[in-house]
């Protein structure tokens, strides 16, 4: 019945992975091009998922074998332990990183406002000097 | 600050629809010069340290212990100087994608 514990240590090993494979793919180096993995973080999420259901099954198991053959209680600590770090996973996904939308942002169908502010080559922008073309206008978090 | 370098990769497509991007942060123009060569960018940061153009657009984001910094957030704006597409963002991991920004040029363009 090795096989119980094996399986344990797999979906704790999943779990894992999944965690691990989420922050591999927001580093700079792969974010701009695999976008959609870090917006969705579904293979993530799935890898997350098979290693939970890995952890019911090993706890299962150990729970149906006699406490004279060993270990009983390893496979329910790690499968706790692998919920608790998806119950994390998750709450980072979906809690953490929520922002409440500013109520005041300019709308579709508004004149932007105007601003005059200083460009990275050290000369003055005024965003109404670019009329006649269009304006991709990104307000981002900064360099950090 | 993906977000910067996602759309670098398309900037050919943006410019094809005669599309200038323009980045805004809390940074000096110095760390926004650094910021265009490390990433290689082919268009302009513009620098709001004192949060003016932030909150014309009602976009401050203040932070606990640290200084405010910009709510991120895209408009598209025509040639006209009207807003035509926007993407405000509800969670700090999400960012619009290039093809739906493109996509939305075209059909601001097919109107």
């Amino acid at each position: 019945m090795r096989r119980g514990n094996g399986l344990a240590w797999l979906g704790l090993g999943l779990g894992l992975l999944g965690v691990v494979t989420y922050f591999a793919w927001i580093t700079v180096r792969f974010a701009p091009r695999l976008q959609v993995l870090r917006d969705t973080a579904l293979p993530s999420l799935a890898l997350v998922g098979v290693g939970l259901g890995c952890s019911v099954i090993a706890i299962r198991r150990a729970l149906r074998r006699a406490p004279a053959r060993g270990r009983p209680l390893l496979a329910p600590v790690l499968g706790a332990l692998n919920l608790g770090v998806a119950l994390l996973f998750l709450l980072m996904l979906f809690r953490f990183s929520a922002l409440p939308v500013p109520a005041n942002a300019p709308q579709v169908g508004q004149m932007a406002p105007d601003f005059s502010l200083v460009a990275d080559d050290g000369t003055p922008l005024h965003l109404s000097a670019l009329r006649g073309k269009n304006v991709l206008l990104v307000f981002y978090r900064g360099h950090w | 600050m993906f977000e910067l370098q996602g759309l670098q990769l398309r900037q050919g497509d943006f410019s094809r629809r005669n599309t200038e991007i323009v980045g805004l942060a809390v940074d000096t123009p110095e760390q926004n010069a650094q910021v265009v060569r490390d990433l290689g960018l082919g268009y302009r940061i513009v620098s709001d340290p004192r949060l003016v153009a932030i909150d014309t657009y009602g976009l401050r984001h203040e932070q606990v212990g640290q200084p405010p910094i910009a709510h991120p957030a895209s408009f598209l704006i025509d040639a006209s100087g009207t807003i035509r597409w926007r993407d405000v963002t509800d969670n700090y991991r999400l960012r619009p994608r290039p093809d739906t920004i493109l996509a939305a040029i075209d059909r601001m363009s097919a109107e």
